[in-house]
């Protein structure tokens, strides 16, 4: 079984790459074969994925999340998942750009990770946790997509108000949309982010017997929380919209950024992945 | 047999000559007739359109007679006093077929990428099918041509960014917006300008038109001709925060809109987005406005910038459209150099076959006493000797004029002269062309 995911997770990777390719071409020139191609690798890469995961999870009996390599793999799922949803409805080769370059250099990396798994300790087999880290990761995954309408709205905005028109302008899509779509993604992370953190407070209470702890990760945690809440609270009370609000989205996902690579990897926390 | 053509267009004539060679309707199909008089012109169309016109021919005499021939018909539609000859261009065989490709694909518009050319030649097609002046090779030509022209238009970008103004307006709104169904327009002044922009917008999808004037019974006229609702002039700002998209024309020589009444109507709409084209000169809006919070604000100026970026986008697929084309050609040439060939192997076969019926009846006449089964027989005989021993040389024939390497038409000439066959076409001809083209006087 770990073999076959193995198999399917460097398939994965070739789908990625190759999904990545065709929507680099189909920026510049339009093309029904090329878009074709794109869409059948993206759909390719999500199948394989898919499938990689679930014989990955059959074959240690458990969903893994504990090493970096295991977590890279579930944000590489949940941020394709979305995606397959915006390249059915809207199509945009530019977001396929981003989203398969971040995604190839994530799989790609991810192949040279120790990925093996000891036993676990009995404290970490918790259901409580699975639903804790699936719904932080799925926040996650949609955090990472608004961040990216985002600086797409960032940079049609600044060729906008500039009214210097370069190839991104025709590349990019119109201003309201981009920002539409990433207030949907917003409003889907946000209580997700906010039930993986009361979850994740109730197996803490489970295990360490108190709610809260401050480690750095549940520090950060809060911080995240905030910055979305504060663009939250600024978007339908202050009727906040355009450029400041979208800085907003993007200042949330450098805290995530930060909590997900900076504190798990250098920062003393409970939530270090398992060497 | 080649293909010719006359013609001159925006870049080689002022519109002064253009106009007194367009042709359309019964002249135009008087002037297909006369070309179809001239000997060995045998298929003809004409384009015309405003900026060019063009005659397209096929000629089964040299190409310096057949052009004499095509200018001569043209002088005769025009007053003798204009001097038009200087102005036209003329074309021979595969310069016809790659200048007609550029021309259906707009390469060689004043526009370019301008999808107008396209229609212009189907319907000249179509019209010269319909009044049978053309036969299998035009026919072939302009089909080919207008495929090209499809394949331009899919396969590049070079129809794609807006190259007009209130084109470009659109373009912009839906840069901002993303949709514009269901948006809000306000206008506020009448004019030629904002009539067209507000026009395209509604093509476009937006849905309610406000407009405000200075007059509130011109605004009434307008407003009924967008289907949209005259708002009073004097109360503008209750009205902005209503419109997602305000186009200002007024002939007011100071602003009427400023940033503290553009600041209020942002914070009635929650700061959605605002788009402001100002065409008024002197200006009506004041131009900090653009610095405020997701609203924009373009004049005239910015607007025909945006066109010339549009218009060097469309430049940049020139190069894409020219590959297009030279692929099209070289398949375009394979068939012509293919057809070439059929006037040289008919002649050839029926050069055999001459000297097969000839001997034939010299051998019965020698030999009265023949049963018809032995003449049959003998028959069958040398008929079969002629096709197998041009067999080779026909394949071959076909086969040079189809593969790029070689110059099949040197190979053609060759055989010509061998087997003197110059005699046998001339007549060939004249039986193609009594084919190919009903008399003109039937049309």
């Amino acid at each position: 079984m770990l073999v076959w995911s193995e198999v399917l997770l460097r398939l994965a990777a070739g789908f990625i790459w190759l999904a990545l390719v065709s929507n680099i071409f189909r920026v510049s020139s339009k093309s029904l074969q090329l878009t074709r191609m794109a869409q059948i690798s993206s759909r390719g890469a999500w199948i394989t994925l898919t499938l990689s995961l679930l014989t990955r999870t059959i074959a240690l009996g458990h969903l893994t999340y504990h090493t970096l390599f295991d977590t890279l793999l579930l944000l590489s799922w949940v941020v394709l998942t979305i995606y397959s949803y915006f390249e059915w409805k809207q199509g945009w080769a530019i977001l396929g750009v981003v989203v398969f370059a971040a995604l190839a250099a994530t799989s790609t990396y991810s192949l040279t990770l120790e990925r093996d798994i000891k036993p676990l300790l009995p404290i970490l087999q918790s259901r409580l946790l699975i639903v804790h880290i699936s719904l932080n990761f799925s926040a996650y995954g949609a955090f990472f997509l608004s961040f990216i309408l985002g600086l797409m709205y960032l940079g049609q905005e600044y060729q906008l108000k500039k009214k210097k028109i370069t190839s991104l302008y025709y590349i990019l899509p119109g201003l309201e949309t981009l920002e539409n779509f990433a207030h949907s993604l917003v409003s889907i992370g946000f209580p997700l982010l906010t039930m993986g953190i009361v979850v994740g407070s109730i197996y803490a209470k489970t295990a360490w017997d108190s709610f809260w702890h401050w480690d750095p990760k549940e520090t950060w945690s809060l911080i995240t929380w905030l910055v979305y809440a504060v663009y939250m609270h600024l978007r339908y009370v202050r009727g906040w919209r355009g450029k400041r609000s979208l800085v907003l989205v993007l200042v949330g996902f450098g805290a995530v950024l930060f909590n997900y690579f900076g504190v798990s990897l250098n920062l003393a926390t409970e939530h270090q992945f398992l060497k | 047999m080649h293909f010719l053509a006359v013609g001159l267009n925006h870049k080689t004539a002022p519109v002064e000559v253009r106009e007194k060679l367009a042709f359309s309707g019964e002249k135009l199909v008087s002037a297909l007739t006369r070309i179809l008089n001239q000997d060995h012109l045998t298929e003809a169309i004409i384009l015309s359109t405003c900026n060019r016109t063009e005659v397209y021919v096929l000629c089964q005499g040299s190409p310096d007679e057949g052009l004499a021939q095509i200018k001569q018909v043209l002088n005769s539609f025009v007053d003798q006093r204009i001097q038009f000859e200087k102005h036209l261009y003329t074309l021979v065989d595969l310069e016809v077929v790659h200048h007609l490709f550029r021309v259906v694909s707009s390469l060689d518009s004043m526009i370019l990428g301008e999808a107008q050319i396209l229609g212009q030649v189907k319907s000249a097609f179509h019209l010269a099918l319909e009044h049978n002046t053309i036969a299998t090779h035009l026919t072939k030509l302009f089909r080919q041509a207008i495929e090209v022209g499809k394949r331009i238009r899919t396969e590049t970008e070079i129809g794609e960014s807006a190259v007009s103004i209130s084109y470009a307006a659109v373009e912009l709104a839906r840069k901002i917006f993303g949709e514009l169904t269901g948006r809000t327009v306000l206008i506020i002044g009448a004019g030629e300008m904002s009539e067209l922009a507000v026009k395209t917008l509604a093509a476009h999808g937006v849905s309610s038109v406000l407009v405000a004037n200075r007059t509130f019974e011109r605004a009434k006229e307008l407003a009924l001709a967008f289907e949209g609702r005259a708002v009073d002039y004097d109360r503008l700002s209750e009205n902005l925060a209503r419109a997602d998209i305000i186009i200002s024309s007024t002939g007011a020589p100071h602003a009427i809109l400023t940033q503290e009444m553009v600041k209020t109507a942002m914070y009635l709409r929650r700061n959605r987005p605002l788009f402001l084209i100002d065409i008024a000169v002197p200006r009506d809006i004041e131009e900090s406005i653009h610095n405020l919070n997701n609203v924009y604000l373009y004049n005239i100026d910015d607007l025909q910038n945006v066109v010339e970026a549009n218009l060097a986008k469309r430049e940049a697929q020139v190069g894409k459209a020219e590959l297009i084309i030279s692929e099209e050609m070289e398949r375009f040439g394979q068939w012509w150099s293919a057809r070439q060939m059929v006037p040289v192997i008919k002649a050839l076969k029926s050069y055999g076959h001459n000297i097969k019926e000839q001997e034939l009846a010299r051998l019965f006449a020698k030999l009265p006493d023949l049963n018809e089964r032995e003449r049959e027989c003998i028959a069958s005989a040398t008929n079969l000797m002629i096709n197998k021993i041009l067999h080779s040389p026909v394949v071959r024939l076909k086969q040079l004029a189809c593969d790029g390497r070689h110059d099949g038409q040197v190979y053609a000439s060759f055989i010509e002269r061998l087997f003197n066959l110059n005699s046998t076409m001339e007549s060939e001809h004249q039986v193609v062309q009594r084919v190919a083209s009903p008399r003109p006087e039937e049309v």
